[in-house]
Order: C-alpha cells, then sequence, then structure tokens
C-alpha cells in the first residue's frame, strides 16, 4: 500500500476542521457566521481547512490568537452535496503538511460573488459539530 | 440608507404588548413596554462595549490572524446608520460580527430566511438577503 503523503483524494466520509478565532465572535449560541468562512487576504486558491485522518483538534485549533479557537468539524461528502468543492493541498507556503486541504471555490478573489456568498452560508449550517474553545496555556505554547 | 427598505429586520418589534385602555392592567402593560425596551437597550448597550469598542481596542486580535480590523470611521458609521436607528425603534440587536477586510455585519436568521446589514471598510452599506440558502435580494447604499 503506498504510503500517504496528503495528495490521496479526500474521501465523502472524511472529516474536516475548520479554525475558528474565538475573539472575532462567529461562533455564538451554539451558531456559526457565514463570515467563519471568509477567505484571508492570502488565501488566494482557497479557504483553508483541515483533514482528521492527519491532524487532531488541538492541532488544528493551534494559533497566535490570546482567546484560542474553536474548531468546526464537517464531513466532506455534506459540502459536496453542497456544491462545496474540497480538494487536498499539502504544499503550502509555511512548508509541507499533509493534513491542509482547501475549498477551492472560496477565495480571496472571488469571495463577494453570490455564489460564494451563498457557499458562506451553507458552510455555516454543515457543520456536525463544534469544538472548543481550545486556549493555548504556557506549557501548551512552549511546546510549539 | 432608509431602514424601511430592510424588510426582515424591520418586522420584529420588541413590545407586542397593546395599550387598550386606563386600567392597571394597561399600566402594567406599560411597565412592561418600558421594561422590554430597557432591555433591548441594555442589549445594544452590551453590543457597543463588548463589540464596538473592544474591536477598536484591539485591532491585535484581527490582525494576530491575517484579518483587517474595523476602523474607526466603520465602527462610527455602524453604530449612526444601524444601532442607533435600531435602538431607537427598540428592535432588539441581531447577531453583530466583523468580517474579515475591516466591515461589520448584522446577521438575522428566522427559518429558511438569512438577512445581513453590513457596513463596508469602503463606507458602503450592504443589505443582502438569503431565501432557503439562495441570494435573493442585494442592494448597496453610499
Amino acid at each position: 500500500m503506498a504510503e500517504l503523503d496528503g495528495t490521496e483524494p479526500i474521501d465523502d466520509h472524511e472529516l474536516l476542521y475548520r479554525r475558528i478565532p474565538v475573539s472575532m465572535g462567529w461562533y455564538s449560541g451554539g451558531t456559526l457566521s457565514p463570515e467563519a468562512f471568509n477567505p484571508r487576504q492570502d488565501e488566494l486558491t482557497g479557504v483553508s481547512i483541515y483533514r482528521d485522518k492527519y491532524k487532531t483538534l488541538e492541532e488544528v485549533a493551534k494559533g497566535k490568537g490570546k482567546k484560542g479557537y474553536f474548531v468546526a468539524v464537517f464531513r466532506a461528502g455534506d459540502l459536496r452535496q453542497h456544491g462545496i468543492d474540497v480538494v487536498p493541498r499539502p504544499n503550502t507556503t509555511d512548508g509541507y503538511d499533509p493534513g491542509h486541504a482547501e475549498l477551492p471555490g472560496l477565495t480571496a478573489e472571488n469571495c463577494e460573488t453570490a455564489s460564494a456568498r451563498e457557499k458562506k452560508l451553507a458552510l455555516s449550517t454543515l457543520a456536525i459539530d463544534v469544538k472548543g474553545p481550545f486556549v493555548a496555556t504556557p506549557t501548551n505554547q512552549a511546546l510549539g | 440608507m432608509s431602514t424601511a427598505s430592510v424588510s426582515g429586520f424591520m418586522t420584529a418589534p420588541v413590545a407586542p404588548y397593546s395599550v387598550a385602555s386606563e386600567t392597571s392592567a394597561t399600566r402594567l402593560s406599560d411597565v412592561s413596554q418600558e421594561s422590554a425596551a430597557a432591555d433591548v437597550d441594555e442589549s445594544w448597550e452590551k453590543v457597543l462595549n463588548e463589540k464596538f469598542i473592544d474591536w477598536g481596542n484591539h485591532p491585535e486580535d484581527f490582525l494576530d490572524e491575517g484579518f483587517i480590523p474595523p476602523s474607526h470611521k466603520t465602527i462610527s458609521l455602524a453604530h449612526e446608520y444601524v444601532m442607533k436607528p435600531f435602538r431607537k425603534l427598540h428592535i432588539p440587536p441581531p447577531q453583530v460580527v466583523p468580517d474579515t477586510h475591516g466591515g461589520i455585519v448584522f446577521e438575522r436568521r428566522d427559518n429558511g430566511l438569512f438577512e445581513s446589514i453590513r457596513v463596508r471598510a469602503d463606507s458602503h452599506i450592504e443589505y443582502c438577503r438569503f431565501s432557503n440558502g439562495k441570494l435573493v435580494d442585494r442592494q448597496m447604499w453610499r
């Protein structure tokens, strides 16, 4: 069996994780805002998402935010049923990450279109769970 | 922007009490009405303090994530053109969140309907309405 390196296609049953900063208030009262799925300025090829088969929730929840992060959990097949494509993208600007994937239909350039707005709204309803918040402790930060 | 043209946000009265006559029940409903209006006012005050002021004072929360924080001008526009009219009409605050490009979004969900009023970083105000996930109305004002 070939060694898995994050380039293999994402199965419909795979779970995917999206990190949501607590500080932005995008997850509140059990509801996700579509704004949680807006691409950053540097997300030119798609919104980042992570594969459960390579990443733990805690690994996905690491970031600079002092208030920590929630992690929204999706099933790949649910996204595809709503016209939201998800593809493996292990080559990132921060190096090779087999757990990295993208939603190529949502980019920094197209995020204002009607289609992108509808995709973001759909994403806000498709999470099967939201975990956290995960807040970094000084010990966690030291371990990196 | 005419708030009257933004349908869904305007159809949620906060005080469904009717003042029918000068009875003690009416006086009680007056008190209830005042109490409900006070609750709405307190909710908006919370939005002002916990969101608008906090966002203005802590841009690093946005910058750390690679996002653009709302400017003081955008916050001021959101306060003047959305918060104040809704507060005056005793409409409870919807969900209020920042976007990633320096804007502020007021969001409301009701069954299959989703509406947003976005105060953009370029000072435009945009209204969107989605019905069962489809964008059915989109308007922009400056």
